[in-house]
């Protein structure tokens, strides 16, 4: 797993370079979800061809919590969907690195074509809505099953990945009520539980413990894992994808702002700006795991 | 006689009451037998929906995702992606309303080919009263982009508009009533986009959608004997608006009077006025004057709100005075 934390900790300088030069980004749920971003792209857990975003053989991540793009877009980049040159576009003006996900549909006679950023699902940002649309994405690949089954040797797979904060939006209990009731083993959910929101720290503001118990009694298979060790990640989705008639959900415990000691657990970071001093310390703490 | 007689029925005077409700359900079952990309969902609402001769024969491509509108659509949305064809349907008021800003971002600004189904628009939803009768749907799905709005104006309109729908590749909303209404129209075909002239005259034109089409060319017999030419416009497609029809018949006559079951702020009317705003031309507005409605019979309702044949006929008879 060398090579996955290597490539976390280059990731993180990236997220804090294109957030600070942007002067735009969630810095803090970005820094934590670095593994979980290696992993899944460096590590072999996704499907996907980098080249062909569309491959229906793919597996799809929609990223509901869609403000921690600039780990997202790092991730594609470093995973040859896109050059990592452009990273510094972020939120520009005309720049396919929009402030959230935005893609959307053409339609020719060929066929549908997605514009925008290669290897994002959906458009979020607005928290909730990327935890149905997950579940919509299951159904339909379920519906093709047999065919893509037959002409892949496997299913696709479908994750979610979401906020522990976004589970304050009612949308995401029906969509997890849904996807227990449609029984579909082939999604996954991962929930960011790295306890920070905008105003607060989530258990100081609305308490959500004992949150397995609750997800668990809502028929999803449930586990918990530490979201910065590759190898629990990787045997997470691995028993996730072991269980058969009921979705898995993934309580993910991550630390917001991971790797810079000042900003981490401390929710005012979730969407500061970092000064050029702190910019300059926090770049310093990074390249020292380097 | 010049009601156009290639899209109305000659005897359009005694046509009979179909509900369009009933008529959409049993079109998207004949539509999931021709197209097996073609699914629907709906909040709980599909006996209303009448989507149950669909549900039966189709049960895998049929679902009630529960009291649950927001999550519907994001459903729907997911779906789409996927290559399928989801009718997401519920009452109007709740969906889009409840469900707008799911609409907004999974839907609409994804150009995503989700088709929103809004049945019970406006007060002639009768006895389950105010919460129940969406008058503000056309305009809260007007202001999304990329969102193509049909209000069909009879039965056989919306038979011919669902297959339409499903046809068309993008965003699409549905709104219809739940009451029984005339069923008038020829089964031609229903083109997204164009508005249809089912009566010609040269003293006003009315734009009309909805229940109120056969209404307005009732009316334009009654108006006729007193010796106003009424031309008659089915406005199939809200959004978008056929430019050139409408402005062809505004600078015919002058006089613009729209009439449908919603507030007459935000809806067709405003679109009509939006449009016409640059042309010479005087634009009355028929619709619920920023009321809430309440229970009654749809014919009761729409005489106290002002939008029953009869009130739009003096209203009518003013507005040429003046």
């Amino acid at each position: 797993m060398d090579e996955i934390d290597r490539s976390s900790w280059m990731m993180r300088r990236d997220v804090l370079r294109l957030v600070y030069e942007s002067k735009s980004g969630h810095l803090a749920s970005s820094l934590g979800l670095a593994e979980f971003f290696s992993t899944m792209y460096l590590g072999g857990v996704m499907r996907y061809d980098s080249m062909n975003p569309l491959w229906e053989g793919r597996d799809r991540l929609i990223v509901s919590n869609g403000h921690v793009v600039p780990i997202w877009y790092t991730a594609l980049a470093y995973s040859g969907f896109f050059p990592r040159e452009n990273l510094l576009n972020y939120a520009e003006f005309s720049s396919m690195l929009q402030g959230h996900p935005h893609v959307h549909f053409e339609y020719k006679s060929e066929g549908v074509n997605k514009v925008g950023f290669p290897g994002i699902e959906s458009n979020s940002g607005s928290l909730g809505q990327g935890v149905s649309y997950s579940v919509g994405v299951a159904m339909g690949i379920r519906a093709k099953k047999r065919s893509l089954g037959s002409k892949y040797g496997r299913v696709p797979h479908t994750y979610c990945l979401m906020s522990d904060a976004e589970l304050q939006e009612g949308q995401t209990w029906e969509a997890l009520q849904l996807s227990v009731v449609e029984k579909l083993e082939d999604l996954t959910f991962v929930i960011d539980r790295n306890n920070i929101q905008i105003d607060a720290l989530v258990d100081e503001l609305s308490p959500i413990e004992p949150l397995e118990s609750k997800l668990e009694s809502f028929g999803l298979h449930t586990i918990e894992i530490n979201g910065h060790d590759p190898e629990e990640i990787e045997r997470g989705i691995s028993s996730a994808k072991s269980v058969s008639g009921r979705p898995t959900v993934i309580v993910m415990h991550t630390v917001s702002g991971k790797g810079v000691s000042f900003m981490e657990g401390d929710y005012k970071w979730h969407d500061h700006i970092p000064t050029s001093e702190e910019y300059r310390m926090a770049l310093l703490e990074i390249e020292e795991r380097l | 006689m010049s009601v156009n007689y290639e899209f109305v029925s000659r005897d359009f005077k005694n046509s009979e009451q179909v509900e369009m409700r009933a008529v959409f359900g049993e079109s998207m079952f004949k539509l999931a037998e021709r197209n097996d990309k073609v699914v629907a969902l709906t909040a709980d609402l599909g006996k209303s929906l009448r989507l149950d001769k669909m549900s039966r024969k189709y049960p895998q491509r049929y679902f009630n995702v529960g009291v649950a509108e927001q999550n519907m659509i994001g459903v729907a949305a997911g779906m789409a992606s996927e290559g399928l064809i989801p009718f997401a349907t519920s009452f109007a008021v709740f969906s889009p309303g409840r469900s707008w800003e799911q609409i907004r971002i999974s839907v609409a600004s994804m150009n995503n080919n989700v088709k929103i189904v809004g049945s019970h628009g406006g007060l002639s939803v009768g006895k389950n009263g105010m919460s129940h009768q969406a008058l503000e749907d056309i305009a809260i799905m007007r202001v999304l982009p990329n969102m193509v709005i049909i209000s069909p104006c009879d039965a056989n309109q919306t038979e011919a508009a669902v297959q339409a729908i499903a046809d068309y590749k993008g965003p699409v909303y549905l709104r219809f009533p739940r009451m029984a209404s005339r069923n008038f129209s020829l089964k031609a075909e229903f083109e997204i986009g164009r508005s249809y002239v089912y009566r010609e005259g040269g003293d006003i034109s009315i734009f009309a959608t909805g229940v109120f089409v056969w209404e307005a060319l009732m009316l334009a017999e009654e108006l006729s004997v007193q010796g106003v030419d009424s031309e008659v416009i089915n406005l199939s497609t809200i959004k978008p608006l056929d430019r050139t029809t409408l402005i062809e018949s505004a600078r015919k006559t002058g006089k613009v009077v729209t009439w449908e079951d919603h507030q007459f702020v935000g809806g067709m009317g405003s679109a009509v006025c939006e449009e016409l705003s640059q042309e010479n031309v005087k634009i009355m507005r028929v619709g619920v004057e920023d009321k809430f409605g309440e229970s009654g019979e749809p014919d009761e309702l729409f005489e106290k709100y002002g939008i029953s044949r009869e009130k739009v006929k003096s209203k009518i008879i003013d507005f040429l005075k003046a």
